[in-house]
């Protein structure tokens, strides 16, 4: 490899594209300590990094100040202490406070010892029931949205199937006056390594305008929620392919599913 | 940040208070759930209450650090839901809430934001893509190349030409004193 092309790849390295291999090839000239590719690298990574900045500030939950203080809280040791020695009484109270302490703890040794697997257990239930609650969350959006589906005054239900997955099948849920469609998807055998399913809506001038790529869990079941973009013009079918992760602009695996709107 | 490496709590809701909304924000873009990037968010200022040894207040600014470790963790986050199947879908694609982010700090982060947001913009459409694939999808040259169905070669020219684009423009802001990297 040139020096140039290695400068080449300086750009994809800070970006975090680069393949393993080239990646540890080139780290492995970067710990030479050869200072040009060093300085074109601190360039291309503070660009980089400025990308964060592009995006637009979200105030997060409001409970999530209470909950980074409460982990700190969760870690005796590193608890801030701070004495402030302005004032000369205070490391006499501290002498003084710290001989008790010594004291409490000597007397509180033999229960300590019995109490530490009872916090551990404490933590293990609190992570446990964050997580429960994270899990509550997304079953509420989902009851939401599902609620609001059912009350909708206008809704259309259409059908996606195919030979290639004959077992699976899908149903397009279509609320016209939000232009929001609830696609639920059953029995689809799992996408396959390195791939997702994609959903397509197909106009009447026969394109196919890329919507979201999604998994499937064990059972092949998954819930997809689209909004059909307002320049899409008549929607007349719509349809799933296996695409590569994340999806793809244009169709390029074959139709997994499909259905006619109309 | 000396406070915070004096373990002053204090000083961390502080540095918490005035960043959160651009962290948030940002996870929320690579992450696409508001629960997720809540809890990476969390553990984003807990990395910096722990680790404020190692800020180089020299090389870098607070929240460049900050978005350093939330693109971070948040792409590590991302990668490992990747390799699961069966998160639950409706959840993925959130409902990104209002601004709330106090007048003052939202006037600072937009000014800066507001040029790496402008540089961004003026790149061509492919060079952008590429790029914002890398950032916030985490994805690897060949991965883009398949998600945007574009030769790998155009990729990397791609990603390479569009990053030499931003730095330059952005140099020029610095010059002009209107970025702090």
């Amino acid at each position: 490899v040139t020096r140039d092309e290695l400068l080449d790849l300086i750009p994809l390295f800070a970006a975090g594209a680069l393949e393993p291999a080239e990646a540890d090839a080139l780290r492995a000239r970067l710990a030479t300590g050869d200072p040009e590719l060093a300085a074109a690298l601190a360039e291309a990574e503070a660009t980089f990094t400025m990308l964060g900045r592009a995006v637009e500030p979200v105030a997060p939950p409001p409970a999530a100040r209470n909950k980074l203080l409460a982990t700190l809280g969760n870690r005796p040791a590193d608890l801030p202490i701070r004495l402030h020695r302005r004032n000369p009484i205070i490391p006499i109270l501290a002498g003084a406070v710290a001989s008790i302490v010594v004291g409490i703890i000597c007397w509180m040794a033999s229960s300590t010892v019995a109490s530490t697997p009872l916090k551990q257990q404490m933590v293990i239930l609190e992570k446990d029931i964050e997580a429960r609650d994270r899990e509550l969350e997304r079953r509420e959006i989902r009851l939401r949205t599902l609620e609001s589906l059912v009350q909708a005054r206008s809704l259309e239900m259409y059908r996606l199937a195919s030979e290639l997955q004959p077992q699976a099948g899908g149903r397009v849920f279509v609320t016209p006056a939000t232009g929001k469609w609830h696609v639920v998807f059953f029995d689809l055998h799992p996408p396959g390594e390195g791939k997702q399913y994609q959903l397509w809506f197909l106009t009447a001038d026969s394109k196919a305008i890329p919507s979201t790529a999604f998994d499937v869990d064990k059972n092949g079941v998954a819930t997809v929620i689209v909004t059909v973009p307002k320049d899409a013009g008549s929607i007349t079918a719509a349809a799933i392919t296996d695409e590569p992760t994340g999806g793809s602009p244009t169709p390029s695996g074959k139709i997994q599913l499909v259905g006619n709107l109309q | 940040m000396r406070r915070v490496v004096e373990r002053d709590a204090a000083a961390l809701t502080s540095l918490f208070d005035k960043h959160n909304g651009a962290v948030f924000g940002l996870l929320l873009r690579i992450l696409r759930n508001r629960a997720d990037a809540e809890e990476v968010m969390i553990e984003v200022f807990q990395e910096l209450w722990h680790r404020a040894d190692r800020f180089d207040a020299d090389r870098s600014n607070v929240l460049s650090y900050l978005a350093l470790v939330a693109r971070s963790r948040g792409v590590d986050r991302l990668r490992a839901d990747r390799s699961r199947s069966a998160a639950p879908l409706d959840a993925r694609y959130d409902v990104v809430a209002p601004n709330q982010i106090a007048p003052a700090d939202a006037m600072d982060l937009d000014e800066q934001s507001g040029k790496v947001r402008g540089a961004l913009r003026t790149l061509p459409v492919a060079e952008r893509e590429a790029i914002e694939s890398a950032y916030f999808d985490g994805l690897s040259q060949t991965e883009i190349a398949r998600k945007l169905n574009r030769p790998l070669g155009t990729v990397k020219t791609q990603i390479r030409q569009g990053l030499i684009r931003l730095r330059s423009m952005l140099r020029i802001s610095e010059d002009r004193g209107e970025i702090r990297t």
